[in-house]
């Protein structure tokens, strides 16, 4: 029965060529596939809901408008992230980055509920801490980092993504802990949580 | 500093040795992450899209993407006023509200009467 079912479920390549004939239900099944990978992607680099929700928008336009070009022998996975990278570089490249977004501030009121109290408080500020450490890194690094430990890539798999050498990605990923390292330096002493490794 | 301490920095610097396992590191980025991994896009997403695609026909008004603005189908509105001169008239309306009245009887008596170099050359 698994199968059967595995063998009926069209690979992205099928539904690439169908999409080429304007089918839209094949763009459906392409968007069920990999919206989330797309989104979480956006959302970690932006930082923003809505701006997300945009660029998966967009992304999927974009695999709509191009059906034509696509290369149906290669994975579609990493045209999915450079895209969704793209999409994320040029939002941020017209500074739109500098609003707070409404959600992020509801989440920072409602989520430190789900545990007791001074668990809580400490946990959160450090969560909070090590959030906006990312968010302070350089573009280049950021992006590494969220490629690397949010979606669970590989070193080649990102420098592929992002056309660069294997090197240059292990460089930014280094550098990025460095930097990480140096500004969360201060959080990390008191926290006795990290200090015996419990986090 | 010699030449061989510039390479071996240089070098280091493009490509560090190894990417060294940090448990706390790794494990600090990936809690932080950890509400970024677990989101999902608006459950109307899917039915957005769509619209999108149907209501733009992107196929004959190539693509829609951040950076370009949404452009009219060919042929379709006037190109709108630019804004300042828009604006200047506007408020040259709203202080002279007869002004149009004036310049439609000029024309009026202009059709009619014969002009100024005809009177004057008599």
């Amino acid at each position: 029965m698994l199968d059967t079912i595995l063998d009926t479920t069209p690979s992205d390549g099928d539904l690439i060529t169908r999409l080429q004939a304007s089918d839209l239900d094949a763009l459906g099944i392409l968007f069920e596939r990999h919206r989330n990978r797309v989104y979480r992607t956006a959302l970690a680099i932006v930082r923003d809901q809505a701006v997300a929700e945009d660029i998966l928008q967009d992304c999927f336009l974009k695999i709509y408008a191009h059906a034509d070009r696509i290369d149906t022998n290669r994975p579609l996975a990493p045209w999915l992230y450079r895209v969704t990278v793209n999409l994320s570089y040029t939002w941020l490249s017209r500074g739109k980055n500098r609003r707070t977004p409404l959600d992020n501030v509801m989440d920072r009121l409602v989520s430190p509920m789900r545990q007791a109290p001074d668990q809580v408080t400490e946990q959160t500020e450090l969560r909070q801490n090590v959030r906006k450490a990312i968010g302070d890194l350089s573009l280049d690094q950021r992006v590494v980092v969220v490629l690397y430990y949010l979606n669970g890539l590989s070193l080649q798999d990102i420098a592929e993504i992002l056309d660069l050498p294997v090197g240059t990605v292990k460089s930014r990923l280094y550098y990025a802990r460095e930097n990480l390292r140096g500004k969360l330096g201060p959080h990390l002493t008191w926290l006795p949580e990290v200090a015996h490794g419990y986090i | 500093m010699g030449i061989y301490r510039l390479i071996s920095l240089v070098t280091r610097f493009f490509y560090p040795a190894s990417i060294k396992q940090d448990v706390l590191i790794d494990s600090l980025i990936q809690d932080a992450l950890f509400d970024d991994a677990l989101a999902c896009p608006a459950p109307d997403a899917w039915e957005r899209l769509r619209q999108i695609v149907m209501d733009r026909q992107l196929k004959h008004y190539g693509m829609w993407v951040l950076d370009e603005p949404q452009r009219d189908p060919p042929d379709s509105s006037p190109m709108p006023p630019h804004q300042p001169d828009f604006e200047r008239a506007r408020r040259f309306n709203s202080r002279y509200p007869t002004s149009n009245q004036i310049l439609r009887q000029d024309m009026i008596w202009g059709g009619l009467s014969p002009t100024f170099s005809i009177i004057t050359d008599w």
